[in-house]
């Protein structure tokens, strides 16, 4: 059981043993706002959020409600149904509108007959956000959409996972970890056998310098368009600062503050300029940046993989277990599995996916 | 009664880190592709002078053309900037101290400390580039020699590609000596064992 099936397992049964009346965990959608210039297709914004509503009550034993019911609780309270939240809004609107999961997003209809799709995914007391963007055809036929882009809700709500496409066997790795010499060797070992070439990336240092805890740091990942982010609401930092403080302060709390506006807001940039010179000094023999953080026993690990050359975070997901023999080389060829599985289509019937 | 217990309790727990130990002493090996003798070597110890020259010769012996680094390390983390600084600074400037606001603060700290990790993963394939055109190296071959019941590890690197090329963990045995270890070492890497 996974991060949001989980917790809706657990509301479940905890509503189910009180006094009070059971209530089934609710997910709610917020709009998909419409960002195309052509404001014909703004009749989506709420149908599109009505039939993932459809589909995910038609798989789980959970209540929905639409973007219209939303507001309707809002309004309760004189708030309303806002097009789009910051992250920092989420936790509080999942109180106000007492659900387990709130889902929002965005669309525009492009240029070229194909449609982007973004939805965030906020389960309550996670403190986690993912965000998918779905670039594909545009369909005439509207309900093709929402499969789509439900395929890939409830992979992320049952596995823990998502993955933007299979990765070919053959694809050239550049893998950080935080195993030790012997350990990634290992790994590399498994990926080796498995006709999965890894570039030099960590395992050109006689040391390693990612441990347990640092490797964490790697969790959350941000793109222009896919990311798993935690919250932090920056507007509840508060730095001391008053006639007392001095100038010699004031500077360093400047400086601070400026370096948090650099590593917070312009980090997406900073970071592909980076990946952009690694590729280039990597001359092109690097398809794949892949973070797999492994638990201190290394009984578990979690992947985050980035594809290099479209900047795009590709691959995601929690929970590998080790079976017998070697731990590492055991999760190593779990990981080698599950990428180049198809990707799972929880609509069809006896569909092989990831395991 | 409780005496058994614990016996047994410690008896599971000693049967455990041996078979933990067992997995992690596993010998290993993955070839890609050979790195032939007549090659353009540079390898990399980090060991005292006398045992660098016993590998570097080891290799001469071999008819490898070896390139010398003195290099316990030919990259140093430190050399990008220090992560820490940074770290120290914030918490000092006073920020509020609650739980948002220290997490907002990891947060950061955390954006840096990634930036920082690509940034000297960047600058050591750039170091690798150069040592491949300045010297015209086409293999950087790493050796971590260890002592009896320990386990030994290697790697070589093709700078024409970046590729990882050859990897092994060797458990050492009764009666190996560094050249017996080395030998063993390039025996593999060039696809003679």
């Amino acid at each position: 059981m996974r991060r949001i099936i989980a917790p809706l397992l657990l509301f479940a049964l905890v509503a189910a043993v009180s006094d009070a009346a059971p209530r089934k965990p609710v997910v709610a959608f917020g709009y998909l706002a419409n960002e195309t210039e052509n404001a014909a297709f703004g009749f989506i914004e709420v149908i599109f959020p009505k039939s993932f509503a459809h589909s995910i009550a038609n798989r789980y034993d959970v209540e929905v409600r639409d973007p219209v019911e939303v507001d309707a609780l809002l309004k309760k309270s004189k708030q309303s149904l806002k097009k789009s939240y910051n992250y920092v809004e989420l936790p509080e609107l999942v109180d106000a509108i007492k659900a387990e999961v709130f889902i929002n997003g965005s669309y525009a209809v492009m240029k070229d007959n194909r449609i982007r799709v973004s939805l965030n995914i906020f389960t309550k007391g996670s403190n986690e956000v993912f965000t998918f963007t779905n670039v594909d055809r545009m369909e005439t036929d509207i309900s093709k959409i929402v499969d789509r882009v439900s395929v890939i809700i409830m992979n992320y709500f049952e596995e823990d996972s998502y993955r933007a496409h299979e990765i070919a066997l053959g694809s050239r790795f550049g893998i950080l970890t935080n195993l030790d010499n012997l350990e990634l060797n290992r790994l590399y070992g498994a990926f080796m056998k498995r006709n999965c070439p890894v570039a030099a990336l960590q395992g050109n240092h006689l040391r390693t310098y990612l441990g347990d805890k640092s490797i964490e740091s790697f969790k959350y990942m941000r793109t222009g368009g896919t990311s798993f982010a935690a919250i932090t609401d920056w507007r509840k930092i508060k730095l001391h600062r008053g006639t007392w403080s001095g100038p010699r302060r004031e500077r360093r709390v400047e400086l601070v503050k400026r370096v948090y506006r650099v590593f917070e807001n312009d980090y997406p940039e900073i970071k592909w300029n980076i990946l952009d010179n690694m590729e280039d000094a990597f001359r092109g023999n690097m398809d794949y940046l892949m973070i797999i953080g492994f638990s201190g026993n290394r009984n578990s690990a979690w992947v985050r993989c980035v594809d290099v050359r479209a900047k795009d975070f590709v691959w995601m997901r929690d929970g590998y277990r080790a079976g017998k023999g070697d731990p590492v080389t055991s999760i190593a060829d779990r990981i080698i599995d599950s990428m180049t599985a198809p990707v799972k289509n929880p609509f069809q019937a006896g569909a092989s996916g990831e395991k | 009664m409780n005496t058994g217990r614990y016996a047994a309790l410690a008896i599971l727990v000693f049967s455990l880190s041996i078979a933990a130990s067992c997995v992690t002493k596993q010998p290993v090996v993955g070839l890609r592709q050979r790195v032939m003798p007549g090659s353009s070597v540079a390898v990399i110890v980090d060991h005292p002078n006398n045992i660098k020259n016993l590998v570097v010769a080891r290799f001469i012996g071999k008819n490898y053309q070896v390139t010398a680094f003195n290099a316990a390390d030919i990259y140093e983390m430190k050399d990008v900037f220090d992560i820490k600084d940074f770290k120290k600074v914030s918490y000092n400037v006073g920020v509020k101290d609650d739980d948002k606001s220290l997490l907002a603060m990891e947060r950061s700290f955390d954006s840096i400390y990634k930036l920082h990790v690509y940034n000297f993963e960047l600058s050591k394939a750039e170091t690798l580039a150069q040592i491949r055109q300045k010297w015209n190296v086409r293999y950087l071959i790493l050796l971590d020699l260890k002592d009896w019941e320990d386990v030994c590890w290697g790697r070589a690197i093709s700078l024409d590609t970046f590729e990882i090329v050859w990897v092994e963990n060797y458990p050492t045995r009764f009666g190996d000596t560094p050249e017996r270890i080395v030998d063993h070492f390039i025996a593999s890497m060039s696809g003679g064992k």
